[in-house]
């Protein structure tokens, strides 16, 4: 059963396949550009929206329709959340794009920015027009350079186009777009400390309430959302909301980009119909690579509990498939170990990086991320107890659930998922040094 | 108000206040560590995590506002586990070695893993070592220590107006930091030392001397500046350890000026006068008390020397007490001199009763403040820190000035122009107030006369009011007062002006030159005179000089007979400040070699000379009758009571809050600050 | 500071409200590394000044967020990822043959000054794993030996 997956395998019941909504250009010409992005019908929801002064709340009531869910980890139902923007505020509000995807395994953002950047620039523009916002930010990952400066480029397209700027297509309606590089901080992913960030202060999270929509940036209402939300949005008002909810199945609508990296043939972007069997997202995927057995996946992101792989083999990739067996959809950063791989050394490399970017300001973070990954890091050097499996459980634990940001439930989550499913490896290594394999 | 339970007791709280506040106010215990009453909320220690019904994670109780029907769980299982499970964070990093920390026995993070924490420790790894910082003379560094709750850094930006000290770097390894090779240096930073709850900061005089239990605390009030913050030193063996504030929320809430906090390290200075001593050619010699009193008795006794009314000058403090002030008057009259100078340091004197006229909190009540001449920095920074307050909740601060001081807050409007261009401004103002039509103009005179619609006070430095150039100003500004709602007030610099002020009324304070029989200064020095080259003329040209002063410096040598008196904290009596506040204080420590606090040495001399109704048993008998001789009226409308008065020559005259007094100029740590300023 | 470097920064200024100054600081620090090759505390101290800050307030940000380097770090950063889908696809083997190549460890710069070895985290494009980063810009993804030795060679 944990033979790497034939390719033709057929399902029953279950006819999901791949679907590109925010990467629908990608395997156009010159995707990026604003031209190509027209030739598709790019640009004429919101020409349609402003034409027709279409109230907000029948678009939000589209977006619940459609059962879209925040692409950036949590899975809350975007048009709820555009509600909560308080409408008859007087002064400028902000509207924010999170494209500052660090956590390991996630690289979805960066592909709608290259290939896809001017629907998220439409998207970004309903999503203003429909909380009248005034101001809009990209917050892009440090890391990636390129994508930044071609964003800033796509940004003066739209400008040009006249999509941007004051008195959009002569409907009276203004709205700027901006592009924010980050510089190297995991944390100004969590929207707070990325509000923090874009005021020049040190990516902190801020305690909550009050909520970015009542108090973000410099005070004002805020809305943020990741990249791939924004992205999904003028594809929805294009076909309405039933037309994506019914390419997902219930509770979780339309499709979603899995980024497949790791041990697969064929690393990369794939956005799914929710709902698809992870059979056949692996099978997509050019299966386990070099003709091995696959061991565990972490479905979502280090932020979800890691599976092994007789358990997720089964599974349907949606929300409430992967709730199913103790996983979540995260970021749909889907990373895949082969039977090749210690669970020790992936489990000290993910609790560095939780101990490496924790922002430091909460007491259980910034002193339990350092002391699971010691303790991580002596099973590792041969330099562990029995007992320790025991300290570490408990030390994670008692990091979760009592920090202001959800990193320290995050850091706490491979831990316990890993000692939880791999326990056994782990012993194992304490008395002897190495993994089972 | 909403009803809430906390452990199962009902309680009334106010809406939008938080868990830990409503405990507080009800004598409940929450630990915590970041959270202070004063600053911004971080909610970043999890030390104050209580168990809430119906939410499945526990929620910080200093962040978190209470709701009508709220249960609140401070002592069960989950609350607990969360405080022992902090405090174990907290612990792993840092050394337990209290023993040989300076905070030792009065340390937050000992008595709270005392209550809170778990005996056994289960962290095995190596400590996180951070290396100390240089921060200046006053406040040391343990690092190791710090449990990066952030009060410091909150504090010297939110009301210290500066931020100074800053946590760098990320996660584990983020450190209090200034920047390189930076000190902290606001006129307030002495308090991080009271907000750091571990033994980070400490104080740098203070260090290893005395452990909290061996020290008796004695309550003073401050003699620096006209506030009369609360203070509290604490004394071992016969001398004062150190100062720290005691909470006032009236007067200085809980904080104090370095210059409170410090100043007591000059008490133990090299140039205390340790007898009296009596000038024999170019030297002096040191001679009893007795001979001292026989000497001043051979020059003032009545039936020895018949003086007229202006042969005699005396100079006096602003921080002399009302008790001294009084056997002073007293003496002066039966002397037989009417040329007492009850606030030398700061002649000449315009204007009666220089007072805030309300009290000093409600001052935060006003919706703007226009700031006349004053460098609130040097002379009342626990006053600017309440501006700042203000202009955080989004009220106008606003500056008319000789010098363009930084103040450290946002300054709504500001005119910096020289002295004799006041007049015209206020003018302007008023003209632009009075002619109805609505001119077209876009100056700052029209901005600030806009604000004047809304509640405004205007706020009068002394060198403003004491300055001559003032005369000119007061009926225009009096025509202002007239034509709105604005209010007046004076900041006066001496910890007792106001009271001698309004013991005396219109006592005239400005220095006539000319030749005197004899002087006496009490307890001033030629730095805190005004006009320093009036003052050493007067002296040269006098036949007799007395000097009373706990200090020699390098202008001693112009008296005949100098006596020694005490310091502050030696002293006792009272004052009366700005705000009209009469506080009395006691002493701290006994005094220093053979010194004597001046109203002893007042009260022996009356003796000496035969004063008649001078038989006064202790300090509260003679004060029973000073504070009798207030008179308190407000001051509604500027008047003038002196109009001889000779111009001057400078504009401003700068005193650097570390240059305010004797003391404070003899406490090395103060006096070894980078100040901010460097204009001198 | 010279005109070229205050145009850059202003530009981004123009993204911000005109009293909100500080919002352009990590930019302007990363339009200072650019052209400084590292961050000294001259520098820091310049952009306090440009954006009205408070120097501390500056150094804070540029010690919290990784890519700011505040010691020299030769000509060229080599930024690897080793992180888990970096780690899975055997970016230790590149590492190693980087240390070896140019005798250096993590955080060291060449004896010629032209390289620095850096540790990074997740860069946000780990289905090119492994890879790197030079200078904070370029990316080269999918590395092998061969690739990294081409790179190496191409960076004069
Ligand atoms: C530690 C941490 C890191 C996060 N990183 C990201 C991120 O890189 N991208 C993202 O979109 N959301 C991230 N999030 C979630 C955001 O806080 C926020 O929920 C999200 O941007 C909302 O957008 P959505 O509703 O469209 O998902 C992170 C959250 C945490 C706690
Ligand atoms: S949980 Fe960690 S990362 Fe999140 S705010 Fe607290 S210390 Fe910072
Ligand atoms: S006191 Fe509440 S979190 Fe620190």
């Amino acid at each position: 059963m944990n033979d790497v997956v034939d390719k033709n395998i057929q399902l029953e019941n279950n006819n999901k396949q791949l679907f590109n909504i925010c990467l629908r250009t990608s395997s156009l010409k010159n995707p990026g550009s604003i031209k190509t992005y027209q030739s598709i019908g790019g640009y004429e929801q919101i020409k349609r929206i402003l034409k027709n002064n279409i109230d907000p709340q029948q678009l939000i009531d589209e977006i619940k329709i459609s059962g879209l869910r925040g692409r950036g980890g949590a899975g809350f139902p975007t048009g709820v959340k555009w509600s909560f923007m308080p409408r008859d505020y007087d002064g400028t509000k902000y509207i924010v794009c999170n494209s500052d995807e660090g956590e390991p395994g996630t690289f979805k953002d960066r592909d709608i920015i290259r290939y896809n950047p001017h629907q998220l620039i439409e998207g970004m523009i309903i999503g203003a027009y429909i909380m009248n916002a005034q101001v809009g930010f990209n917050y892009i990952h440090g890391e990636i350079w390129e994508e930044y400066v071609s964003f800033e480029k796509a940004i003066e397209d739209a400008r040009k186009a006249g999509f941007l700027g004051n008195n959009i297509l002569g409907s009276g309606f203004d709205f700027e777009l901006h592009a924010v590089h980050g510089y190297g901080a995991y944390i100004c992913g969590e929207e707070t400390a990325l509000i923090e960030s874009i005021e020049g202060k040190k990516g902190q999270p801020r305690y909550k309430p009050p909520f970015p929509a009542t108090y973000g940036i410099y005070g004002k209402p805020t809305n943020v959302n990741n990249t791939e939300t924004y992205a999904s949005i003028p594809w929805i008002i294009e076909h309405g909301g039933q037309e994506f909810m019914n390419h997902g199945v219930p509770n979780s609508g339309g499709t979603k980009i899995f980024s497949v990296s790791g041990h697969v043939e064929k690393p990369g972007n794939y956005e799914i119909q929710l709902g698809m069997p992870f059979r056949q997202l692996l099978a997509e995927a050019g299966g386990v690579w070099k003709n091995r057995r696959l061991k565990a996946v972490i479905p979502g992101g280090p932020s979800t509990p890691v599976v092994p792989a007789n358990i997720i083999m089964d599974a349907t990739l949606d929300y409430d498939g992967l709730a199913q067996i103790g996983s979540s959809v995260g970021a749909g950063s889907m990373i895949v170990m082969d039977e090749s791989t210690c669970m020790v050394q992936a489990l000290r490399r993910l609790s560095y990086f939780f101990y490496e970017e924790s922002c430091g300001q909460c007491t259980p973070c910034r002193e339990g991320t350092g002391w699971v990954y010691r303790i991580v890091d002596r099973i590792f050097k041969g330099q562990a107890t029995l007992a320790d499996l025991d300290l570490l459980t408990d030390v994670s634990k008692k990091i979760s659930g009592r920090t202001i940001c959800a990193l320290g439930d995050a850091a706490a989550t491979p831990v316990l998922s890993f000692i939880k499913h791999f326990r056994s490896e782990f012993e194992n290594f304490i008395k002897h040094g190495k993994s089972l394999n | 108000m909403v009803k809430i339970k906390i452990n199962g007791k009902t309680f009334k709280a106010p809406e939008k206040s938080t868990i830990i506040q409503v405990a507080d106010d009800n004598g409940i215990e929450i630990p915590r560590f970041c959270y202070h009453k004063k600053l911004s909320i971080a909610a970043n220690c999890r030390m104050c995590l209580v168990e809430v019904k119906n939410f499945p994670k526990p929620l910080p109780a200093c962040a978190t506002q209470v709701n009508e029907g709220m249960e609140i769980f401070t002592k069960s299982k989950q609350t607990k586990d969360c405080q022992q499970s902090v405090m174990e964070f907290l612990l792993i990093n840092h050394p337990l070695d209290c023993p040989i920390c300076d905070q030792g026995g009065e340390c937050d993070l000992q008595d709270t893993a005392m209550a809170y924490g778990s005996p056994k420790s289960r962290y095995q790894e190596e400590k996180r070592v951070v290396l100390n910082k240089n921060l200046g003379p006053l406040v040391s560094t343990d690092l190791n220590r710090c449990i990066q709750c952030s009060r410091c850094v909150r504090f010297l930006k939110e009301v210290g107006g500066m931020q100074e000290l800053g946590l760098i770097g990320r996660g584990e390894h983020a450190e209090i930091s200034a920047y390189v090779e930076k000190s902290v240096d606001s006129e307030i930073s002495g308090n991080i030392i009271d907000l750091c709850p571990v033994g980070a900061l400490t104080s740098k005089p203070f260090r290893y001397s005395a452990r909290t239990w061996e020290m008796v605390r004695k309550s003073t009030i401050s003699p620096h500046d006209s506030l009369g913050s609360h203070l509290e030193a604490h004394v071992k063996d016969g001398n004062v350890m150190r100062v720290l504030p005691k909470e006032n929320e009236d007067i200085n809430e809980c904080w104090i000026s370095d210059r409170d906090r410090f100043s007591y390290i000059g008490i133990n200075s090299e140039d205390r006068v340790k007898t009296p001593l009596i000038k024999t050619g170019s030297n002096f010699k040191p001679i009893s008390w007795d001979e001292a009193f026989h000497t001043l008795e051979r020059v003032f006794h009545p039936s020895l020397n018949k003086f007229k009314e202006d042969d005699v000058v005396i100079f006096s403090s602003n921080q002399t007490t009302l008790e001294e002030a009084y056997l002073l008057e007293k003496l002066a009259g039966y002397v037989g001199t009417k040329q007492v100078k009850f606030d030398a340091a700061n002649n000449p004197s315009l204007i009666a009763n220089p007072s805030l006229n309300g009290m000093i909190g409600d001052v935060e009540s006003f919706e703007n403040i226009i700031l006349l001449g004053s460098q609130l920095r040097n002379e009342n920074p626990l006053l600017l820190q309440r501006l700042r307050k203000m202009e955080n909740a989004g009220k106008n601060i606003n500056i008319i000035n000789t010098v363009d001081f930084d103040l450290q807050l946002i300054v709504a409007n500001k005119i910096i122009q020289p002295i004799k261009d006041f007049q015209k401004t206020f003018e302007h103002i008023h003209k632009i107030l009075s002619t109805k039509v609505a001119k077209k103009e876009n100056s700052t005179e029209k901005n600030i006369a806009n604000l004047l619609s809304k509640k405004t006070l205007l706020l009068v430095g002394e060198d403003i009011y004491t300055n001559p150039a003032f005369m000119n100003l007061t009926d225009v500004i009096n025509q202002l007062i007239d034509l709105t709602s604005m209010k007046i007030g004076c900041l006066p610099t001496g910890s007792n002006t106001v009271g001698l002020q309004q013991m005396f009324g219109n006592y005239v304070n400005h220095i006539d030159e000319k030749k005197y029989q004899a002087s006496i200064s009490l307890n001033l020095e030629l730095e805190d005179i005004k006009d320093k080259s009036l003052f050493e003329r007067v002296l040269k040209k006098s036949k007799f000089n007395v000097g009373v002063t706990p200090f020699l410096n390098k202008n001693s040598k112009q008296f005949d007979l100098i006596l020694p008196s005490t310091t502050h904290f030696e002293n006792e009596g009272t004052f009366v400040n700005l705000e009209s506040r009469v506080q009395s204080f006691s002493q701290a420590i006994s005094p220093k070699f053979e010194s004597k606090p001046l109203w002893k040495i007042l009260r022996v001399l009356g003796n000496f000379i035969d004063c008649p109704d001078f038989t006064f048993e202790s300090c509260s008998e003679i004060k029973e009758k000073a504070v009798k001789k207030l008179s308190k009226n407000q001051l509604k409308r500027f008047n003038l009571i002196n109009q001889q008065v000779k111009p001057h020559t400078k504009d401003f005259c700068l005193k650097d809050i570390n240059n305010s007094d004797a003391l404070v100029r003899r406490s090395t740590a103060l006096q070894n600050t980078k100040r901010l300023r460097s204009e001198k | 500071m010279n005109l070229k470097l205050k145009k850059l920064i202003d530009k981004e200024l123009k993204k911000y409200p005109s009293d909100k100054k500080q919002s352009a600081v990590i930019a302007a620090l990363a339009i200072m590394q650019n052209d400084r090759g590292w961050l000294s505390k001259e520098d820091i101290s310049e952009v306090a000044l440009y954006l009205d800050m408070p120097e501390i307030a500056v150094l804070e940000v540029a010690t919290f967020y990784n890519m700011f380097d505040l010691k020299s770090v030769g000509k060229y950063k080599l930024s690897i990822c080793t992180n888990i889908s970096c780690m899975l696809r055997q970016a230790d083997h590149i590492v190693n043959h980087l240390k070896e190549k140019l005798q250096i460890d993590f955080n060291e710069v060449t004896k010629d000054g032209k390289f620095c070895l850096k540790e990074s985290e997740c860069m946000g494009a780990c289905g090119g794993a492994p890879l790197l980063t030079v200078n904070n810009q370029k990316m080269h993804e999918n590395l092998n030996i061969d690739k990294v030795d081409q790179l190496l060679k191409e960076l004069k």
